[in-house]
């Protein structure tokens, strides 16, 4: 039976909100407490992650505004009232090849992590085609069915990660925090680097905010989705520190899921924590991946308007699943991460920025 | 689904009869050859009863016809007969009366019976004989009038066997539409109370009534369940369940997208909801649309008793749930992958227990998991008792057979065991086997993959979840387009005093159900 | 042509189906719940890349053996099996080793990891063992470390009639530690990494077989510098060392009264130090031990109501308390010279331009700032009850 559309496509403020988070959190947080513990010292990564922290609820905002001065339109609807029609195409390939290697990058380092904590033997070639599978799945549904995982999902998702925090409390050693700033000024600017990289995401905005009845809502939802994060960063990584101490945590890998192999649930029901937390985990960045190939295919589907989605979805799997192999060892898909992060500040920060100064100065969009 | 687009109804006026057989479509003026031809349309079976009657004093010749059994025969003898036969003397009908006021007289007049209409084609008339009226042919008139005096044998209002309660009414809905309708009129005294009749099937011509509650129901959902209804060409649809699979959204999708009930109770709480009802006669079993995850974990005796125990009760039916999708499979998968989750002492005890079992762990739950399921379908069809006992009975035997024998370990038996009682927790039938093939499916994929299959397929599920849709309601409907106000009802259930607004999904006219002190509405 | 795109489908997803390359069912894996690591013999293994070679003792239970119960007729599998290998690497010992048994290793159960002093006393042998547990994700983090006096191996075949698996009896022993100061509280693979990072020095808790029992009382030290054993500490010392650290959990104090003993039973203890770094050839500590506890057992005809008998008890205990930590911290910085009881911490995180400048390799090595600095120690003790009786004997 064809379906009724009974006005429940709606996308309101609520799904921005839960969209940021699930966009953001994903592989950044596993390995987050290392890359900020071995640029400061104790404790000072915090301050860091919180300047970080504001720069990146600044620059959720700018790209809040942006998209909500179009609504009804996505990103390449409107990109074409602003800039003149080569700079466009160029800007369609970036964001295209972005979303692409964005959402390899993510199938490969969870079939990564799965390999080395839950299996041994399996190939890492199986586990990302089935983790791709269900996220082709996933996006070949309906757009706002994603927000609605989204929001199915985060909630367990914010669930594990502090009950990870406060289960480990027994191990929580507030000494290991002490001294304060005593790092010099070059450490926290790579600190700043570093947590910056690992809150990006919210380009999503430019694409689903157009999907909203009330795009003028928006911008102080995704300022609050982004704001949870932080606070989730936050907790992360003073757990980390107050657990292991700052030398620990700067010679592990991934310090996050060693918070949780530290668990021992009393009364001896659960051994190994992180295998549960691991579990959970995937759903997060599940979330990632999925709005990451959707990203990709309403890009591609920009530039060749003809192009069905079913269609769409066939040509970029194989080719995201190409990217997602092609690094050969763990160091080549940090190198990976790398990359996007620095094309993840293009996309998302200085072209939205310029973007937006343009609209403002020409009195484009609805203010 | 997109075969239907564009469906255009299925009128019963261009219908055909298949006319191979030699009798009329019409009515002759001549008596004789009209009881012939109607005779012969049916191949005069035995009950149909033919009285042929002249009118009082007159000499006007007419004739009743009635299907014996479908009919109400005392009410034929006691009112129809006499009325024809002695009543008629009170009033002036003279041969040379002009045909129509005749019939006009007896239908004013006359007939005492509460029901009564003129008709003038053979497809009706035929259709009224068939439903248990009765017709009356006058000799010289091309006219006829249908008597209703429907009545036959019914099963008893008895509480329906497959949604028993502890507390609650213990009327259940029967086989025959009027009753059924009856049962839910007299729960709601509201003249919003609209029912729209349809007929369905092309040979069984049933009546089918769909109901809803006007200014409560969504207009759009009435227009689209109308449309959906309209439809329908079927043969003949002997059960509820054919509707429901030929106006579902998803016919590939696991999950039930129409709920089905024989409590007259839980219809009304539906319809007060905003949700449209479908009752077809010939059958207990009435539709529900639309239908949310949530409603198919909510039984009707949750509002009964307190809130306290609703909540609690609900809860453990959401426990049930999840244990009886997925204990097996995180059996398999924590036994055959990751062994290392399992507290050690427990791990030990397993592994021992496990010692001789020649099948590996997903084998063998597949295994038992089979026998549970074939146990279960032979204590449907066995008659009650043995029923009962057999499934007791055959499950622990086998269960300790299999034990002894060394084919299966006594820790498998437990998980089964746990999961065949958590999956008789949950109040809806048809919910309950949609569970089941979930839990084969994680089986499966927990057999494969472990606790990655196993997350990967609850992904998958839950994308499927959120992309259905029943009749434009999203499934995932208080959970996922986040419908905060409708969690008081979800997993635990408010207190009375809270519930005082309509569902937020269902998209109602009228939002609120009663006014607390001192709010406005 | 929808027919071929399918029908290739599918082929490509039965592929998928060989798979279930990790399923190794539970009965199959060899749980293993205790290591022992010693020094192995020398030159009978081939390819040795380093100059030691371990020989490692792996604990595996027998699930069969273990159901079967205490007492139960004769004929029984043992619930353990106790595999030895000599190699330089621990890998390839356990690789090795599932060439001696049915089960593969299987390391997620693995309760602790004992180590003969031996190993310790060896440089960076210490450090090299636990690469392994702290490297492969089959280890948790809450496995517990102990050092062995004598043969690690030796405390393997422990066996007792009340527990089938030596390793779980020493478990609950060690888990005793919280009822008995004379042990230290358990040490785990994550407190280790942690130390082994850092330079700081550390204790680890000692296990021996003395007499045919087993007895974890005492402490080994270890150096931070250079991550090797110096030496073991026995158990009043190590009472002393929890007093100062403040990990003492409960225990006694025997003290004398007027040549009467009066026992003192604390209930809770804990401490608080102070440094002071204004002279770095000289820093000073305040450590300030705090307890509580009440009267346990009192031999003399005290009556504890009486505010002079009460002030004269706590005088005893507190004195014998200054005595322990006094003898602790004369142990260590005299004998051994190694600051096991994490004073560097407190400098750092009070001073730390001057720690990194000056002490970060200097605290107890090299120049040892820990040998000259002063630590003062304080006691202070409450009585707060005494128990059901007043008196012994009425006066």
């Amino acid at each position: 039976m064809r379906s009724l559309e009974y006005g429940d496509e709606e996308v309101g403020a609520k799904e921005i909100m839960f969209a940021v988070p699930s966009m953001v959190i994903g592989i950044g947080i596993l390995f987050l407490p290392r890359s900020l513990a071995n640029e400061t010292n104790f404790y000072d990564g915090a301050v860091s992650l919180l300047i970080g922290g504001f720069l990146a609820v600044f620059f959720t905002w700018v790209n809040a505004k942006l998209a909500s001065k179009f609504p009804g339109k996505p990103l390449f609807s409107f990109v074409p009232l602003l800039v003149p029609k080569p700079v466009v195409f160029v800007l369609k390939m970036i964001l295209t090849v972005h979303a692409m290697i964005l959402a390899a990058y993510e199938v490969r380092m969870i079939a990564e992590i799965a390999k080395q904590y839950l299996f041994d033997q399996t190939p890492v070639e199986v586990l990302s085609v089935l983790f791709l599978l269900v996220v082709v799945y996933a996006v070949s549904g309906s757009r706002v069915g994603i927000l609605r995982l989204n929001i199915l999902f985060l909630p367990i998702i914010y669930c594990v990660a502090l009950a990870i925090s406060f289960m480990n409390i027994a191990y929580f050693d507030y000494h290991n925090l002490f001294p304060v700033l005593t790092t010099d000024w070059n450490g926290y600017v790579a600190g700043i680097k570093q947590s910056f990289f690992s809150m990006q995401g919210f380009a999503i905005l430019l694409f689903y905010i157009a999907l909203m009845n009330k795009p003028k809502e928006a911008p102080k939802a995704a300022v609050k989705g982004m704001g949870m994060v932080i606070l989730l960063y936050l907790v992360l990584f003073t757990t980390c520190i107050g657990v292991f101490s700052n030398d620990s945590t700067s010679t592990m890998v991934f310090p996050t899921i060693e918070l949780a192999k530290e668990i021992q649930v009393p009364g001896g029901f659960f051994e190994r924590f992180e295998s549960l937390f691991f579990t959970i985990w995937i759903m997060a960045i599940f979330n990632t991946a999925a709005m990451s190939l959707d990203m990709t295919v309403i890009s591609l589907r920009s530039m060749f308007k003809k192009l069905k989605k079913k269609n769409a979805i066939i040509i970029i799997s194989p080719m995201v699943y190409l990217i997602c192999m092609y690094p050969q060892s763990f160091i080549e898909i940090m190198g990976f991460g790398k990359i996007i992060s620095y094309s993840g500040v293009l996309v998302a920060i200085i072209l939205p920025s310029i973007l937006l100064i343009i609209a403002k100065i020409r009195r484009i969009g609805e203010s | 689904m997109k075969f239907l687009f564009g469906r255009k109804g299925f009128s019963k006026s261009q219908a055909k009869q298949q006319s191979n057989e030699d009798f009329y479509i019409g009515i002759f003026k001549d008596l004789e050859k009209n009881i012939n031809n109607i005779q012969s349309s049916m191949h005069s079976p035995n009950d149909l009863i033919v009285r042929k009657i002249k009118l009082g004093t007159t000499d006007v010749k007419c004739a009743l016809f009635f299907i014996d059994g479908l009919a109400d025969s005392e009410l034929i003898n006691h009112q129809v007969l006499p009325s024809l036969l002695f009543e008629v003397k009170k009033s002036d009908i003279h041969l040379s009366a002009l045909p129509e006021e005749i019939l006009e007289v007896l239908i004013e007049k006359v007939v005492s019976n509460s029901e009564i209409k003129r008709a003038n084609t053979f497809d009706e008339l035929s259709l009224a004989l068939l439903s248990g009226d009765t017709i009356l042919l006058i000799d010289g008139l091309t006219d006829g009038l249908i008597i209703g005096s429907r009545g036959w044998e019914n099963r008893s209002i008895e509480e329906p066997l497959s949604e028993g309660l502890i507390r609650g009414p213990r009327d259940g809905f029967i086989e025959n539409l009027r009753t059924n309708i009856i049962l839910i009129r007299r729960r709601i005294k509201d003249p919003n109370l609209r029912l729209t009749s349809f007929k369905i099937g092309r040979r069984s011509k049933r009546d089918l009534v769909m109901a809803h509650i006007e200014g409560i129901a969504n207009p759009a959902l009435v227009k689209e369940a109308k449309r959906r209804l309209e439809t329908v060409d079927l043969d003949d649809a002997p059960e509820s369940g054919y509707i429901e699979q030929w106006i579902e959204d998803n016919f590939l999708s696991p999950f039930p997208q129409l709920m089905h009930t024989e409590r007259p109770d839980k219809v009304v709480s539906s319809l007060l909801e905003g949700k449209i009802a479908i009752i077809l006669d010939g059958t207990p079993f009435v539709l529900i649309a639309p239908v949310t995850f949530g409603n198919t974990l909510q039984s009707p005796e949750d509002y009964y008793e307190r809130w306290m125990v609703g909540t609690l009760i609900r809860i453990l039916r959401y426990i049930g749930a999840f244990i009886a999708v997925f204990l097996p499979s995180i059996y398999i998968a924590l036994v055959s992958y990751h062994p290392g989750m399992i507290p050690s002492k427990l791990a030990f005890s397993i592994a021992a227990t496990r010692e001789g079992v020649p099948f590996p762990a997903f084998i063998e739950a597949f295994l038992m998991e089979f026998t549970m399921e074939m146990l279960r379908e032979a204590g449907i069809r066995l008659p009650r008792p043995i029923g009962q006992t057999i499934g007791i009975v055959g499950g622990l035997v086998i269960g300790e057979s299999a034990v002894r024998a060394g084919i299966v370990s006594p820790i498998m038996v437990i998980v089964v065991a746990i999961t065949a009682v958590a999956s008789f927790s949950l109040p809806s039938y048809s919910f309950s086997i949609s569970l089941r093939i979930l839990r084969f499916v994680f089986m499966l994929s927990a057999g494969f993959f472990g606790l990655y299959g196993i997350i990967l397929t609850y992904i998958m599920i839950n994308i499927h979840l959120v992309n259905l849709k029943s009749f434009g309601v999203p499934y995932s409907a208080p959970f996922a387009p986040n419908f905060l106000r409708d969690w008081r009802d979800l997993v635990i259930r408010s207190p009375i005093f809270y519930l005082s607004k309509r569902p937020k999904y269902m998209q109602t006219d009228d939002k609120v159900r009663f006014n607390k002190e001192g709010e406005s509405s | 042509m929808n027919k071929w795109v399918n029908a290739l489908c599918l082929l490509l997803l039965s592929i998928l189906l060989t798979g279930c390359w990790d399923r190794v069912e539970i009965e199959e894996r060899g749980f293993t719940v205790g290591v022992a690591i010693d020094i192995g013999e020398d030159g009978k293994v081939e390819e040795q890349k380093t100059s030691h070679v371990y020989k490692g003792t792996y604990q595996l239970v027998i699930p069969g053996g273990l159901s079967q119960g205490s007492g139960t007729s004769s004929g029984n599998l043992p619930a353990f099996q106790n595999l030895s290998l000599s190699n330089d690497s621990l890998f390839q010992q356990i690789r090795y080793l599932a060439q001696r048994t049915s089960r593969s290793l299987f390391f997620e159960h693995l309760k602790m990891i004992i180590i003969s002093e031996e190993v310790a006393k060896t440089p960076g042998a210490f450090a090299n063992i636990m690469d392994i547990f702290r490297r492969d994700h089959e280890m948790r983090r809450g496995v517990k470390i102990l050092i062995a006096k004598g043969e690690a191996s030796d405390i393997l075949q422990y066996n007792t009639k009340t527990e089938p698996l030596p390793v779980m009896f020493i478990e609950s022993i060690v888990g005793n530690a919280p009822k008995n100061p004379l042990m230290l509280q358990e040490v785990r693979i994550g407190t280790v990494h942690k130390f082994l990072v850092s330079k700081d020095s550390f204790i680890v808790p000692k296990i021996e077989i003395k007499d045919g029992k087993i007895d974890v009382e005492g402490a080994a030290v270890i150096k931070g510098r250079d991550n090797t054993m110096a030496d073991f500490i026995s158990g009043p010392v190590t009472e002393g060392l929890n007093f100062i650290k403040g990990d003492y959990k409960s225990g006694i104090v025997k003290a004398t009264v007027d040549d009467f003993m009066v026992v003192y039973e604390i209930k809770y203890a804990k401490s608080k130090i102070k440094v002071n770094t204004d002279d770095p050839n000289h820093i000073t500590f305040d450590i300030l031990i705090e307890t509580e506890g009440v009267i346990g057992e009192s031999f003399g005809n005290f009556n504890f109501t009486d505010k002079e008998v009460l002030r004269k008890a706590e005088q005893a205990f507190r004195e014998e308390i200054k005595k322990s930590a006094e003898r602790t911290v004369k142990t260590l910085q005299d004998d051994l010279k190694i600051d096991a009881l994490g004073l560097g911490d407190y400098v750092r995180r009070k001073d730390y331009d001057l720690w990194r400048k000056k002490l970060i390799d200097n605290w107890d090595s090299g120049e040892n700032y820990f040998v000259k600095s002063d630590i003062n120690i304080k006691v202070k003790t409450i009585i707060r009850g005494t128990g059901g009786i007043i008196q012994n004997e009425r006066d």
